[in-house]
């Protein structure tokens, strides 16, 4: 019995985890679309010091979200985000006009992230 | 280098934990689940400890709920018999009043050869003397030779005899054993003076042990065997 116990414990244990880490990961996923769209948005209108704060606050939340996701997302997922998230920051300081399309690509890994995170 | 090590370490701690969680059973008499989750959990540790880019907790995860799943299924098992014909199948005749059921033996995919080495296993080389074989459903096969063909017992030879437990250890390695010698109804005081009367101190011994009628086999350190 004192197995089963265990047994239970642990599955039960994991089931919560794994619900509360797919909602913190949808969560955080979903706010740095939105900081994304945000960004694109105020680059269109053609404010380039609001944008590059966004992007700035972007690739702040991106690192605080990647350090804590490392322990259950594969690193090479989070790489490929993590170099893209660079690049932005980059581009908005150059007022490149190629910002609008990595921050488009960045919102499609992240919402690819968060469904094979989440839903799978 | 050290964040391998590292995994490892922690990998082999966890899958002795899973073994130890599904409880004792030997290798040969796994039910057809417990064989799959086995193997399933030793292809699963190696990913982590071979890839790095995997988080340790992604290959944590799978283990610990198959083994999980499997700990549960076995207690549904034990509460809902009709799971277990489902699960692990149910044990076939395929010898019953010395004739072999080839219809049986075709189901099950048994060939001759496999019966024959199931019963040689058994130390049983003619088939005549089989009366009854049963394939259980780990796949190990249980023989009942004919009554005539069958060794005697004491019962059957009219031999009078007595119910012993067999001796336990009462002194590995110079140190005495107290739940044993307490399981037996002795205190180390009994063990202390069968040493002294064999000649030994107890550092001396290696092995001791006894019988329930306080019969002691002395193994003294680094000399032969001694009987007491």
């Amino acid at each position: 019995m004192t197995r089963i116990k265990i047994s239970i414990g642990i599955l039960l244990l994991l089931i919560t985890v794994s619900i509360f880490s797919g909602q913190w990961i949808n969560k955080s996923c979903r706010n740095l679309m939105d900081l994304s769209s945000h960004a694109e948005e105020i680059f269109s209108q053609g404010d380039v010091q609001q944008t590059l704060e966004i992007t700035q606050q972007l690739e702040k939340e991106w690192e605080n979200f990647s350090s804590k996701a490392k322990v259950f997302i594969r690193s090479n997922k989070l790489s490929d985000i993590d170099r893209l998230c660079a690049r932005i920051n980059n581009l908005a300081e150059n007022k490149s006009e190629e910002l609008t399309a990595e921050l488009k690509e960045f919102s499609h890994l992240v919402n690819l992230l968060r469904n094979v995170e989440v839903f799978s | 280098m050290s964040v391998i090590i590292l995994r490892s370490l922690i990998l082999y701690i966890l899958v002795i934990f899973a073994v130890r969680l599904m409880g004792k059973r030997q290798l040969g008499e796994l039910q057809p689940s417990e064989l799959v989750i086995t193997i399933l959990v030793s292809n699963i540790a190696t990913l982590p400890l071979e890839d790095t880019d995997i988080p340790l907790i992604v290959g944590l995860t799978p283990i610990l709920a198959l083994v999980c799943f499997e700990v549960v299924m076995s207690w549904l098992i034990l509460k809902m018999p009709y799971l277990r014909k489902i699960i692990s199948g149910c044990p076939k005749i395929i010898i019953s009043n010395g004739k072999i059921n080839r219809d049986v033996m075709k189901e099950l995919r048994f060939s001759v050869d496999d019966l024959m080495t199931a019963l040689r296993g058994q130390q049983i080389f003619d088939l005549n003397e089989v009366q009854f074989a049963i394939v259980e459903t780990t796949g190990s096969v249980s023989v009942m030779k004919k009554p005539a063909n069958d060794t005697p017992t004491r019962e059957d030879m009219n031999i009078d005899t007595e119910s012993l437990d067999p001796p336990q250890v009462i002194v590995s390695d110079g140190k005495i054993m107290t739940a044993a010698l307490d399981s037996m109804g002795y205190n180390e005081q009994f063990a202390k003076n069968t040493a002294k009367n064999a000649g030994f101190n107890m550092s001396d011994v290696f092995i001791m042990t006894a019988d329930s009628q306080g019969n002691c086999f002395i193994a003294p350190k680094g000399k032969s065997y001694d009987k007491n």
